[in-house]
């Protein structure tokens, strides 16, 4: 199909068009969906560019809220000193979104109405309880929301912007596609003004979705450990060339609790499955009281407490006796004292298939 | 129907081609206006190769319409120093630090830093090496990449004064 292109001057001069052209389809920044027509994916008798449109392009702040125009760039959102004050949570969503080239056209509210499956905004938005401002009315962002590519817009109806209320706030994390940064999946979870837990989950293939589980969960006791025996079900996801729907929903679970336990302050600790923390070294093959911990760079340290019902100096005279560290040190064969307080010590370990002295 | 005419100015210079409407700002670079400098790699908004300025803004021209930049400033690699004057400030650390391998993403790349100085949003490594994220090196020689934009964020602020073409 050929397709022309036309440049609107008003949001009236736009609906007009979409209702004489059938087949036309309004073109934001077209970050998006430049390449689907490129490649087959979609058709459009007419792309309708809306960049001309000075009321699509503003951002306010109002009395209760905050209103962010639909043409606004990614990249402006990012910087932009009023957001980056009142709403956080969206300037740090904006400025995980793809690249700096493709922040620099992209905007939000083409993100909102394209509704890419793996698109950031539909989390952020969903999760912030946004509300969506049409020209013809006010629709809530869980009713905005149909599914892969499919939302309440109706065909000449345009997305004008969205306001956030005050006292949103909020965090996104994404595993990333390494070369397009499409999330896959991604997580932003949101704290309403009155205290509700939001979190919304894209990337999984089906378009976004609310963990209402999880939100529930989080609501009685705000720590990882809430998410400890909770799973996303696979039948919100899609397998594809990149990850199966099973590891989709993993991956979704691990960032949230990533989340989690950032905003909580907690160290963040791994998603033990039935498998364990590292080769040969099952939790359970751990002295009592010690836990394995997995931190943000992936080093493995082991920490613990014991209580030993002893006075300080009896306790430190143990263990400078060479017998004592010799039995306290699991797999140590032989320690022998080679000058004072230095001591040569042979030990047993054994690291998965691997067995060594040392 | 006829093609639209889609005016430009590129480095400076007032450009008037008709083409089909879905044409790229890429495809009108290097078709119409014969600046092979600009590079087609992806052709899928990944690789950053197309990378060129537009109104002072780095953008991937593959996604693009060249109508969307109707009567705006384009600047391309060609565009940045003069054929046989000195090189660019970016050209010229790239070049000591030995930022480019087989050269292919070279273009884009400093087109990218171009714009990532002018706007110094970037200060420490990490951060240059997140605000590159959008151009890809497929041999992998970003050390010396990230090394040169960050000389140039150091050096002082004479220096990368003078980084963008003038536009008046």
């Amino acid at each position: 199909m050929n397709t022309a292109y036309l440049r609107a001057e008003s949001v009236e001069q736009a609906i007009g068009w979409l209702q004489r052209y059938p087949q036309s389809r309004l073109l934001a920044g077209g970050q998006s969906l430049l390449p689907m027509l490129r490649w087959g994916l979609g058709e459009a008798s007419h792309l309708i560019d809306l960049q001309d449109i000075g009321q699509l392009r503003s951002i306010e702040n109002a009395e209760n809220d905050l209103w962010i125009g639909a043409m606004v760039t990614h990249a402006e959102i990012a910087r932009h000193p009023r957001v980056r004050e009142i709403l956080p949570f969206f300037a740090q969503v904006a400025a995980q979104i793809a690249d700096a080239q493709v922040r620099e056209v992209g905007t939000i509210g083409g993100s909102i109405a394209h509704h890419d499956p793996a698109a950031c905004w539909p989390a952020a938005v969903l999760a912030g309880q946004a509300e969506l401002v049409t020209s013809e009315r006010q629709i809530t962002a869980d009713d905005f929301f149909l599914g892969l590519f499919a939302t309440s817009l109706r065909r000449d109806e345009i997305l004008l912007g969205i306001r956030v209320r005050h006292g949103v706030r909020g965090a996104y994390r994404k595993h990333e596609h390494p070369a397009s940064r499409f999330a896959m999946p991604g997580v932003a979870l949101a704290q309403m003004p009155e205290g509700a837990i939001r979190i919304a989950v894209t990337g999984l293939g089906q378009g976004v979705v609310r963990w209402r589980e999880a939100e529930q969960a989080l609501a009685g006791r705000f720590s990882q450990h809430a998410l400890d025996n909770l799973d996303l079900p696979v039948h919100h996801a899609e397998s594809d060339v990149h990850a199966s729907a099973e590891y989709r929903c993993y991956l979704a679970r691990v960032l949230c609790r990533r989340l989690v336990a950032s905003l909580a302050g907690e160290d963040p600790e791994p998603l033990l499955q039935k498998r364990s923390a590292a080769p040969g070294l099952s939790p359970s093959a751990l002295p009592a009281g010690l836990s394995p911990i997995t931190s943000v760079d992936s080093t493995f340290r082991i920490q613990g407490e014991a209580l030993l019902t002893a006075s300080p100096d009896v306790i430190w005279q143990a263990v400078l006796k060479s017998e004592v560290l010799k039995a306290c040190i699991s797999g140590c064969d032989q320690i022998q004292e080679v000058a004072p307080l230095r001591y040569k010590a042979q030990v047993r370990v054994g690291l998965g298939p691997i067995a060594a002295r040392f | 129907m006829a093609n639209p005419v889609i005016r430009l100015i590129v480095n400076s210079k007032q450009v008037e081609i008709q083409a089909d409407p879905m044409t790229s700002l890429l495809d009108v670079l290097r078709e119409h206006c014969h600046l092979t400098g600009t590079h087609q790699g992806c052709d899928t908004v990944q690789c950053g190769a197309c990378t060129v300025l537009i109104d002072g803004r780095a953008v991937k021209s593959c996604n693009r319409l060249a109508l969307q930049c109707q009567g705006m400033q384009i600047t391309t690699i060609e565009g940045i120093a003069s054929q046989d004057g000195p090189l660019h400030p970016v050209q010229m650390a790239f070049s000591q630090h030995h930022a480019l391998q087989c050269g292919f993403c070279t273009p884009g790349l400093i087109m990218r830093s171009i714009a990532l100085i002018q706007d110094q949003a970037a200060s420490d490594e990490e951060s240059v090496r997140a605000a590159l994220s959008g151009n890809l090196c497929r041999c992998t020689g970003y050390e010396g990449i990230v090394r040169a934009v960050c000389e140039l964020l150091r050096s002082p602020k004479a220096a990368t004064d003078q980084v963008l073409p003038d536009y008046s």
